[in-house]
């Protein structure tokens, strides 16, 4: 019993001891900061084993030039470094690095191998704390360095923002030509670096609304082959083009399922146009939707439980929502003006969408409840959003008007971060529209 | 049912044990109702000071008084006893304190005129602390007690004192408004400061969550860079002892700048 006693207020002294000693303690609430990209020093690769010299110098450039475009990150001058990493086995002075502000650094080395072959190593470190965050080490042919480099990028984002990367990805769009009454329009892809690029089709068909799956090397698109409006499918990695299927109106509006074995689309049939959905393996056909009004621009939600999709049902051109079977439809935007193209996040938080409203064109995100929508972008004619597969970033493009000596009307590529910061032009070698970003390359 | 009452009786007398050995956690009420008090008598230490330094200018006193810290004793100061407040010979006025480094003044012609306004204020002041005191209260609290009570006090953190530091703080944090679940991210930071405000250590509390989700990983990470890159913290060297350590929370709830 006394042994109790004891315990007990024993016990009583240390917890109410505890609680003065938490309740003594300078706590401070930090709410604030500042948006700003984190300086990061990017050393160049050294060279081991004979290997080509100038691949160091473009392998650091490739990985510089990535972070800096994500908007989060700025490479530091390397004017500005006060150690020379000569050596790949050099640990950094990090004090040196801390004096010009750098947050991280990446060393790196490339040595040649056999047969072509390149070795290529990184490191990345966090100079606070003097601790390698990552380590790698790839080998490959050496005309596959700017995908290696890529591929680092990737690494070092996801370790320091903890979201997975983009760069290793590429941009599907369609190329455009020629005067505006007779324009030819062609499938081209690229890096999403602007590397790379290449057409995919010949222009002899007019294409549209081209759609990556999220998890292969295959698109979907819109062509007028023989002047029939269809949906296609084209895998990269054959050049194989196929017919989607033979139906008795014209689809289009075409988009993959998250896992690739279904794709969504819009068919105009005695003047109703509807959503059906598409199993890849068996080529069966659903109806989604059965409305006289116009239901169009399907886009899986990533859990593959719900479909948004634009629809005038109601009067005006506005988005809903409806689980997978077309059930349960609910409209979700309420805001002025009408909107139209709604595509999913890959996070699943929110949904793109162009809006027009007065007389402009805006690319804006919503959450999935149609709640907090945020304009992102604003023209003259802004459209089609597509989401980088980590959804962080959009893709869209924006069309100049034209003036009355027939010149501007150009038509470009954009991306934006979804805060709306970062808007950056994507270079292409002619007008583009429609682009649609590919799932990193497995 | 004894047992009961016994260990009834064991925990209320732990707990009022506990309030007796002066916690100050239990005392805040009391302190706050006192805080006026000690801010009328801060303002009349500056007073007092600003006189001393000139005088001791006009003497060509060689002794230093720069340095002293400007509310070293302020745990000394009761307004109710007037023997704590003491003037030597040539009118100058200072708190007689075992923890004050005063030196002892030598004697010195009569007062002039200028103490005698001094003095005047300085009971003016009184009086009206005295009418701005609850009666109540004072009666309550023995002057130990009321020892203890701004000894407490001194060993807070003033809402200026940790808006400086926030502010300060704020500044080093680049946040990443577009980071996924950024509403929902919240990490504890336990910092250690020198003297001097600069950050020896910054230890991040959840390690187990630290270790197992990279975004709270990149989250906590960025706070603390954010602890260790910024230099100078805003702290008193003399009011080090309550700001050697501190936990901040980071939570991006706040408006980004």
């Amino acid at each position: 019993m006394k042994r109790d006693f004891f315990l007990f207020s024993f016990s009583s002294v240390l917890f109410l001891s505890f609680v003065n000693i938490a309740l003594s303690q300078v706590k401070i609430d930090i709410t604030r900061g500042r948006v700003e990209p984190m300086p990061i020093a990017v050393a160049q690769f050294v060279i081991s084993g004979g290997s080509d010299e100038n691949i160091g110098r473009r392998i650091s450039s490739v990985i510089s030039n990535d972070l800096e475009r994500s908007g989060l990150f700025r490479p530091i001058n390397e004017n500005s470094f006060v150690q020379q990493l000569y050596s790949f086995d050099t640990v950094p002075r990090f004090p040196d690095w801390r004096i010009i502000n750098a947050q991280a650094l990446i060393q790196g080395e490339v040595s040649e191998i056999r047969n072509g072959r390149v070795r290529v190593s990184y490191r990345l470190w966090d100079v606070f704390t003097g601790q390698e965050l990552k380590g790698q080490e790839f080998v490959t042919p050496k005309a596959n360095w700017r995908r290696v480099s890529h591929i680092i990028a990737d690494s070092i984002y996801e370790e320091i923002t903890g979201e997975t990367g983009y760069f290793d990805t590429r941009i599907v769009y369609v190329s455009e030509s020629g005067p505006l009454n007779a324009r030819i329009k062609r499938l081209a892809i690229m890096d999403q670096d602007e590397e790379n690029h290449r057409f995919l089709t010949d222009g002899s068909a007019l294409v549209l609304t081209p759609r990556f799956s999220p998890t292969t090397q295959e698109i979907t698109y819109l062509s007028f082959f023989n002047d029939l409006p269809r949906v296609y499918l084209f895998n990269l990695e054959t050049g194989k083009q196929e017919l989607l299927g033979d139906f008795p109106g014209m689809t289009y509006a075409p988009r993959f399922s998250p896992n690739a074995d279904k794709i969504i689309f819009s068919m105009a049939s005695n003047g109703n146009s509807d959503i059906y959905q598409m199993d890849l393996k068996n080529r069966r056909t659903l109806r989604l939707t059965d409305h006289p009004a116009i239901d169009t621009s399907p886009s899986y939600s990533p859990t593959n439980r719900e479909i948004c999709f634009n629809s005038d049902r109601g009067g005006s051109q506005q988005l809903y929502v409806m689980g997978i079977n077309g059930n349960n439809v609910k409209r979700i935007s309420f805001g002025k003006g009408r909107y139209a193209t709604p595509v999913w996040s890959p996070r699943g938080d929110l949904i793109a969408f162009t809006k027009m409203s007065q007389g402009k064109f805006y690319i804006g995100v919503m959450e999935t409840d149609g709640s907090n929508e945020r304009l992102l972008a604003q023209g003259f004619l802004v459209e089609s959003p597509t989401w980088a597969p980590n959804g962080r970033v959009l893709m869209y493009f924006a069309q100049e008007p034209t003036k009355s000596n027939g010149s501007g009307g150009k038509t470009r590529l954009f991306s934006i971060d979804l805060t709306g910061y970062n808007q950056v032009e994507r270079l292409t070698p002619g007008d583009a529209s429609d682009p649609a970003w590919s799932p990193l390359i497995p | 049912m004894n047992n009961g009452i016994v260990l009834s009786i064991l925990l209320h007398s732990t707990f009022f044990l506990f309030l007796w050995s002066g916690n100050s956690f239990f005392q805040n009420n009391i302190i706050d109702k006192d805080i006026s008090i000690i801010v009328d008598l801060v303002d009349i230490e500056e007073i007092t000071r600003i006189e001393e330094k000139e005088n001791i200018k006009s003497e060509e006193d060689n002794t230093d008084y720069s340095s002293e810290p400007v509310y070293s004793n302020l745990q000394e100061i009761d307004s109710n006893n007037p023997n704590d407040f003491q003037e030597d010979s040539d009118g100058k006025v200072f708190f007689d304190s075992p923890l004050s480094s005063h030196p002892q003044r030598k004697p010195k012609p009569p007062p002039r005129d200028k103490f005698a306004e001094l003095v005047s204020l300085v009971k003016n002041l009184e009086q009206e602390v005295k009418k701005r005191s609850p009666p109540v209260l004072k009666n309550d609290i023995s002057s130990e007690n009321k020892n203890s009570n701004i000894n407490s006090f001194q060993d807070r953190a003033t809402m200026s004192e940790r808006d400086a530091i926030r502010s300060h703080i704020e500044r080093c944090w680049r946040i990443d408004p577009g980071k996924e679940g950024l509403r929902d991210l919240r990490v504890e930071l336990r910092v250690r400061i020198s003297p001097l405000g600069k950050v020896i250590q910054a230890t991040i509390e959840d390690t187990a969550r630290y270790f197992s989700d990279s975004n709270f990983r990149t989250f906590a990470n960025s706070a603390r860079n954010a602890v260790l890159s910024c230099t100078n913290v805003p702290i008193s060297p003399e009011r080090y002892d309550i700001f050697k350590e501190i936990v901040f929370t980071f939570t991006p709830r706040g408006r980004i700048n």
